[in-house]
């Protein structure tokens, strides 16, 4: 591969080879915020699914190791990003660019009370909800099985919640993740939550599998 | 604008890549800016960041180091675009490229005229950022 000279289009093919390098144009010419927060979002999910390839060597992991290597492979794409800022307390992960900021909270699965926290430590505690920041993100670590029932079970139960104006809607790229919108309390404006589930399950159940829970019980 | 010294910037690099190879890839380009900043250099391309960091490292490693230095985290590099029509160069502004990655349209900055599969043709350079021009 001669790299003297590379094109929009020759970057953009080496994308197999390097994640996120196909968007690195877009990624340093985002100066509107919501191109910042769309190509965040993309960046993300790769970082997700680059997670997910080694559920086995998640399992021990806490909350702040899964963000942590979130917040690492962020900064290795040039994101200024930092985990447990100091911003209304500490947020779980800081993403900035100029005045843009998004702060994401970050949960191991446990009970659907304990991800409400989270959103309400998001959207009552660390978020403006301002133009500058009116999108966050959580992060729900699933070490269960059927990642799917539980985003749906958390969704009706975010529905029950009744949060003024809430709505929700699919994530295109990802089907698992939603997004959901309600008007920030202290703000008063819409603020647009994406739920991101990073499926975590790991529980084999060919001959080799079996055989370590077995001999581990 | 913060100040930040040479010794900030290594550190905060080694803390990024820990021992990866864009650890010493990201330094070499770092050496080369502060030394290219003091003899005004203003137009860097991917070739010359190549034989900044010497045949030791490949492509890949080189690719991912040079993204993270024009990101916000160290923000090193200042990377532009240009068009260029065989030996003639032209800017090409951040704006420009936004609308014209929006409308898939580019219109050649000379004759006004339509270009033609402008993203073969529209290259990234780089330069060094205030960063660099400012370090303590």
């Amino acid at each position: 591969m001669d790299i003297e000279n590379l094109s929009l289009r020759e970057l953009q093919n080496l994308e197999r080879f390097i994640p996120g390098l196909g968007r690195f144009p877009s990624r340093f010419i985002a100066t509107d915020y919501n191109k910042f927060i769309e190509i965040l979002y993309d960046d993300i999910d790769d970082i997700i699914y680059q997670i997910q390839e080694n559920p086995e060597l998640r399992q021990k992991d806490s909350e702040d190791r899964l963000t942590i290597d979130i917040r690492d492979q962020l900064r290795r794409l040039g994101y200024d990003a930092a985990h447990d800022s100091k911003f209304g307390g500490h947020a779980d992960l800081l993403v900035k660019k100029g005045n843009f900021t998004w702060i994401g909270e970050a949960k191991i699965h446990s009970s659907y009370n304990y991800l409400w926290e989270g959103f309400l430590q998001l959207t009552t505690r660390y978020s403006t909800g301002d133009s500058n920041q009116r999108d966050g993100g959580i992060f729900i670590y699933i070490r269960q099985k059927n990642a799917s029932a539980i985003v749906e079970k958390w969704k009706d139960y975010l529905l029950s919640k009744e949060l003024t104006d809430y709505s929700y809607e699919a994530s295109e790229n990802r089907e698992i993740s939603f997004f959901s919108t309600h008007k920030h309390e202290g703000s008063g404006q819409y603020f647009r939550i994406k739920h991101i589930p990073v499926i975590l399950y790991f529980k084999p159940q060919d001959k080799s599998g079996r055989g370590k829970i077995e001999s581990k019980s | 604008m913060i100040v930040f010294s040479k010794q900030q910037i290594v550190e905060q690099i080694h803390q990024d890549w820990l021992q990866k190879p864009q650890l010493q890839i990201c330094i070499a380009i770092l050496d080369y800016l502060v030394h290219s900043s003091s003899q005004h250099i203003s137009h860097i391309t991917y070739g010359s960041l190549r034989k900044v960091v010497g045949k030791a490292y490949d492509n890949r490693d080189l690719l991912a180091a040079i993204q993270y230095l024009c990101g916000e985290r160290t923000h090193l590099l200042e990377a532009k675009f240009e068009f260029i029509d065989n030996e003639n160069y032209f800017d090409i502004s951040d704006d420009e490229m936004i609308e014209a990655r929006e409308t898939g349209q580019l219109l050649h900055p000379e004759t006004g005229k339509l270009i033609r599969d402008f993203e073969d043709k529209v290259f990234i350079y780089f330069q060094p950022s205030s960063v660099v021009k400012n370090l303590a």
